[in-house]
């Protein structure tokens, strides 16, 4: 059998049940090193893997530059031909790519797919966004059309689900995600409207991890979850703002029937996935109520110099709010092994208690004490999250 | 040669990702392969789009006027063309598709958005043409088709 490089999360949890069955007598000690050594931590391969994803994250990026500086020495259709051929070339050579680790896995060399095939697959889903902006910009469509993004980000997420790359799914969630702040941004006539889409796009896409969380699709829920995340604590930190409601919801029929979708397929993953899955499908929708009745609550008594009592209570439990929530995803990112989701929370947390000390502290000090204190504040939040997330990770593992 | 049923599920995907990719500008495609051109007076205004560089953004004096008086966000108007010399003028906004003629389909998005506001040059270009237009005017070459959608084709000042 081969060996099997896991996270170092994984491998304490290993070494503590190895530890648990010599104790009692399960295994002896050169039956305990031979497991240890089958499962050796993955970092070289992180480093190789990390190394390989900027390669091909900078050739995306790059190409984008490309359209954008907008090369007047080649005609415009010669421009879109080379970006289009280049998308074009990059898919197919992940798909040879990936056939020649198809043949690896059958002679039973190795069953990964390879860091060159992750590699094409992302320069391709990156080429297809610059194939999209070349194809506007030579057609003269005019500038800041939310479209393209969302052409792209659905192109994104076909060619992802069909060649089940992680590369795509991410740059598609990503790009469905920003184009779906602005497509709201665009057409709502309140910031409140704006806050209140994103927490219900939150739910959305929290019941998509969710649904992803068994069969062959199981390491699309990640992605999923971040952006649930992400657009969670988003949400909920522009909620938290005393005057972003001050204008009202003004929900247009449109969203009233977004946010009843959005519930229902959450109740529906929620009541066909497993415990985990219910818990997370419940959270999204706590947040989601909880930022709406933050929306809709407006201090009557604002005071410019001084915090008022309205304000100070809605502050506190603004604060509560978001801890409870911050804490949440810290801990699903420890139950479901996602460091980057319990990071996520954690850089969060760190910020939404900065901004509301800034809140707090502003009207009352000036020039270097602010500072001082905001700093000392900083600080603690700072060493008490990391530590507050260290004991999470540990408690679960 | 037989292809895993992986590659055939991308080569479905590559195709959908085409028609996204025509859906995104069908407008301006369709009023470059099936529109009639006309010519404009025109007026520049200068900014820059992250994905797609610079651009001239455009204002047509004689045929959209950006009256928001009793308009809704996002409602669809039309604004039928109308010969003046050699160049062509709007002939006001209309609430429902003329029946003949050509026309401008439009919408109102905090002013009104008829898909002809930009044109992306190179950022020497971009300054040039700007300047060229601030101090003398010019014209611009639009193509429309039947449905009023309106392509940008070329800008000349003078």
């Amino acid at each position: 059998m081969r060996d099997q490089e896991i996270s170092a999360n994984h491998a304490a949890w290993l070494r503590r049940e190895v530890a648990g069955w010599q104790a009692e007598g399960l295994v002896d000690d050169v039956g305990a090193a031979s497991i240890l050594a089958r499962y050796p931590v993955g970092q070289r391969a992180s480093v190789v893997r990390l190394i390989s994803v900027l390669g091909a994250a900078f050739v995306g990026v790059g190409l984008i530059s490309l359209v954008a500086s907008n090369i007047d020495e080649m005609s415009p259709s010669l421009r879109f031909g080379g970006i289009a051929f280049g998308w074009l070339a990059a898919v197919i050579v992940g798909e040879l790519l990936a056939r020649r680790d198809d043949a690896d896995a059958q002679r039973g060399v190795d069953d990964r797919p390879s860091l060159a095939v992750g590699s094409a697959r992302l320069v391709a889903v990156a080429a297809y966004g610059a194939t999209i902006f070349q194809a506007a910009q030579s057609l003269q469509v005019p500038a800041y059309s939310s479209l393209l993004v969302g052409c792209w980000a659905a192109g994104a997420l076909a060619y992802a689900y069909a060649c089940r790359g992680a590369g795509p799914l991410v740059v598609g969630v990503a790009t469905l995600v920003g184009w779906y702040a602005w497509a709201v941004g665009e057409r709502s006539g309140t910031a409140a409207a704006v806050v209140a889409a994103l927490l219900a796009a939150a739910v959305v896409t929290t019941a998509v991890a969710g649904v992803h969380d068994t069969g062959r699709l199981r390491p699309f829920a990640a992605p999923w979850s971040y952006a649930g995340a992400a657009l969670a604590l988003i949400g909920l930190f522009v909620a938290a703002i005393p005057q972003v409601g001050e204008d009202g919801l003004n929900l247009a029929p449109p969203h009233i029937g977004g946010f009843a979708l959005a519930v229902v397929f959450a109740a529906g993953v929620a009541s066909l996935g497993g415990t985990q899955v219910r818990r997370e499908a419940v959270a999204a929708l706590a947040i989601l109520g909880a930022g709406l009745l933050l929306l809709s609550w407006t201090p009557a008594d604002v005071d410019d110099d001084a915090l008022s009592g309205g304000e100070l209570t809605r502050a506190l439990f603004a604060t509560a709010i978001y801890l409870a929530a911050a804490v949440w995803f810290a801990v699903v990112g420890a139950v479901r092994d996602r460091p980057q989701l319990t990071n996520l929370a954690t850089a969060a947390l760190v910020v939404f208690v900065t901004m509301q000390s800034f809140g707090v502290f502003a009207p009352l000090l000036s020039g270097a004490a602010l500072f001082l204190v905001l700093g000392i504040v900083l600080l603690a939040v700072g060493v008490l999250a990391d530590r507050g997330r260290r004991r999470i990770v540990e408690e679960v593992a | 040669m037989r292809w895993p049923q992986r590659s055939v599920a991308v080569g479905m995907a590559v195709a959908v990702q085409a028609v996204l990719l025509v859906v995104a500008v069908a407008p301006r495609l369709s009023a470059r392969l099936m529109g009639d051109e006309y010519l404009v007076r025109v007026a520049p205004v200068d900014p820059i789009d992250p994905f797609r560089g610079a651009y001239v953004r455009l204002q047509y004096p004689d045929l959209l006027s950006d009256d928001a008086a009793g308009r809704r966000e996002d409602e669809r108007v039309f604004i039928p063309l109308v010969r003046d010399g050699g160049l062509w003028r709007g002939g006001g906004l209309l609430a429902d598709r003329p029946e003949d003629g050509p026309y401008l389909a439009c919408r109102y998005d905090g002013g009104l958005r008829c898909g002809i506001e930009s044109l992306f040059l190179s950022q020497t270009e971009a300054r040039s043409l700007e300047r060229d237009l601030a101090s003398g005017g010019g014209v611009a070459r639009l193509r429309v088709d039947g449905r009023g959608h309106a392509a940008v084709v070329a800008v000349e000042p003078g």
